[in-house]
């Protein structure tokens, strides 16, 4: 076992244990930060495979902007030490269904993709006994970085190739968004347009009651 | 002296000497913007500034830092100690993080120096992409404080924060975008480079002058990513004590000052080199071409050439710097709806008619024209 490999692993493992902790962790800030800690720890991974585009789309898109949503959603909602109530075993149930459905999807998945795989793993190694070589020459890297930006770029906007998936996940995403809306305004009534996020949020927090967020909302 | 050479030339070795300059660049210049703020603030407001202790009272940067560094160490009752501990931290390296990609001068023919001849502490062929993703965490410092801390005052900095870094980092991302459509490439050197021509013969060909809206959009994300007036509204003063370090004592405190100002002065780097030539000047290429004719000695030359190219980074660096802390002194402080009225109903339409309007000039007049990018 070469030191890449050990890396590997013990990635692998601190990932995963990350993941059991955004699923086990009682405290919301706390499985919103373990999964800030998967997210990173796949970056790695993609860096790890010379994805350098996707290691840095996952840091940006992900780590720099849906979990700083979420960070944000958890900072107006929870409370420090707070925990949440263990979900009902119907809950539990469905959820180990989904993960299992979901498991063995990607394990098909590996399964038809393993020889490729292998003949990439291969190729990679190779690669990386020649690597003082390569990175040498700076602007033939930076040509292949290039081209292959490019091609994505145009993989994702031609109607042939990704188009309608990326049209339809934005789709999807702002159906997410608005449903996070409206979920949001039947809880919190008293919610004035004007007033500062997060104001309401801390008079309930306060005076410890529904009742407070209600006389927040009538006019002084 | 052999063996001393191949200890230097070892890449591990210069790369670790790399890593000591970077670092030793940005951590030095804290300080010095430090001392800087308060005189210029204190010129704002006529008034002298610190002026007792040493000449110009520039050691008043050292008294500030002993008071700091004896100031009891105080740990709030029911704090999440962890995430307590871990946010000055975050809030400090993304901004020390992101200055190692930037070229801060050109590092003639050693190969070993800088490969490509770019002097930067690490030169990637997607600087760009990398300083802007670094950049993007620097929030979850300010958001660890605030949830951390258990102060009412401190979760509302925290939730400001968030909130107003996502919204500016849009603007920021499409500024970039129109700037990249102009480039062609997300390698900080070759951006410098492509600056260095000059437009019918006198003007610089500068981003700024090339796109000036980019360049407007550009800063004003700056400064609120940066959280510095008129967005300082995490730690407004006057409304929420001290916002998200209201809880801090010390150094820790001062980690979150340090943050501010390392990522102040690489924002100003950023500028510099996306829009402002970076360590490019009119008449570098004349001055190199006298300078090879007087200094003799290649070695010479190119390390003048890196000293005055780095000078020249250096200086426009300061010059922002100057920039950013006039604005902070001159203008009040926006109200949160104003804030978030700018970064969504201005902006981001700005951001994007930005992105169309260069679509536009490229496809039609500078293709026709044989003109920029």
């Amino acid at each position: 076992m070469n030191v890449r490999d050990a890396f590997f692993y013990a990635l692998c493992a601190l990932l995963l244990g990350l993941a059991v902790l955004t699923v086990a962790a009682g405290n919301l800030f706390r499985a919103a930060l373990a999964l800030l800690g998967v997210l990173l720890c796949t970056a790695v991974l993609f860096l790890l495979l010379q994805a350098e585009m996707a290691a840095l789309a996952q840091v940006m898109v992900y780590i720099g902007g849906i979990m700083i949503f979420v960070l944000y959603a958890v900072l107006l909602t929870s409370e420090l030490g707070g925990r949440m109530p263990a979900p009902s075993p119907v809950k539990m149930l469905l959820g180990v269904a989904v993960a299992a459905v979901a498991l063995g999807f990607l394990a098909g998945l590996a399964q038809k993709t393993g020889a490729g795989a292998a003949a990439a793993r291969a190729r990679m190694h190779a690669e990386s006994a020649t690597k003082e070589s390569a990175a040498s020459s700076a602007d033939a890297e930076a040509g292949v970085n290039i081209a292959s930006l490019k091609t994505l770029g145009q993989k994702l906007l031609d109607p042939k190739g990704f188009l309608i998936p990326f049209e339809l996940i934005s789709v999807l995403l702002l159906a997410a968004m608005v449903g996070a809306i409206a979920v949001a305004r039947q809880g919190g009534a008293g919610v004035r347009g004007g007033s500062e996020p997060g104001a309401a949020a801390i008079s309930v927090k306060d005076q410890g009651g529904a009742g407070a967020a209600e006389s927040r909302g009538a006019p002084p | 002296m052999g063996s001393l050479m191949t200890v230097l030339t070892n890449p591990w070795v210069i790369m670790a000497i790399k890593i000591g300059v970077g670092l030793g660049l940005v951590m030095g210049m804290v300080p010095m913007m430090v001392w800087m703020e308060r005189k210029v603030s204190a010129r704002f407001q006529l008034r002298r500034g610190p002026n007792r202790v040493g000449p110009f009272g520039l050691f008043q940067l050292i008294a500030d830092s002993l008071k700091l560094l004896w100031k009891e160490d105080f740990l709030p009752r029911n704090t999440d100690r962890i995430i307590f501990l871990a946010a000055p931290i975050m809030a400090f390296l993304p901004g020390v993080l992101s200055f190692a990609l930037i070229p801060i001068g050109v590092a003639g023919g050693n190969e070993l120096l800088g490969p490509g001849g770019v002097m930067a502490v690490s030169y990637i062929s997607m600087g760009l992409l990398v300083a802007m993703a670094v950049s993007s965490v620097a929030a979850y410092g300010i958001a660890f404080a605030g949830w951390a801390s258990n102060n009412q005052y401190s979760l509302l900095g925290g939730i400001r924060s968030s909130a107003q870094l996502i919204s500016y980092e849009i603007v920021m991302g499409m500024a970039v975008v129109s700037l990249l459509m102009m480039t062609g490439t997300l390698n900080l050197g070759e951006i410098v480079q492509q600056q260095q021509e000059l437009l019918f013969g006198f003007i610089p060909s500068w981003n700024i002058i090339r796109q000036p809206l980019t360049f407007i959009l550009f800063l004003v994300a700056a400064f609120a990513e940066t959280n510095r007036a008129p967005f300082d509204l995490p730690e407004a003063e006057q409304e929420l004590v001290g916002g998200y370090h209201t809880e801090y004592t010390g150094m820790r405190y001062a980690w979150f000052m340090n943050g501010e100002y390392a990522a102040m002065f690489t924002m100003c780097s950023i500028l510099t080199t996306l829009f402002l030539g970076g360590w490019g000047f009119p008449g570098l290429g004349r001055l190199s071409g006298i300078l090879h004719l007087v200094v003799l000695g290649q070695d010479i030359q190119w390390m003048l050439v890196g000293l005055i190219t780095f000078g020249a980074f250096f200086t426009k660096v300061a010059l922002l710097v100057f920039f950013f802390m006039w604005v902070r002194w001159t203008l009040p402080r926006f109200r949160w709806d104003q804030l978030m009225k700018l970064g969504w109903n201005v902006l981001i339409p700005l951001g994007l008619a930005n992105i169309i309007g260069t679509a536009l000039f490229l496809e039609y007049v500078a293709s026709r024209f044989g003109f920029g990018g």
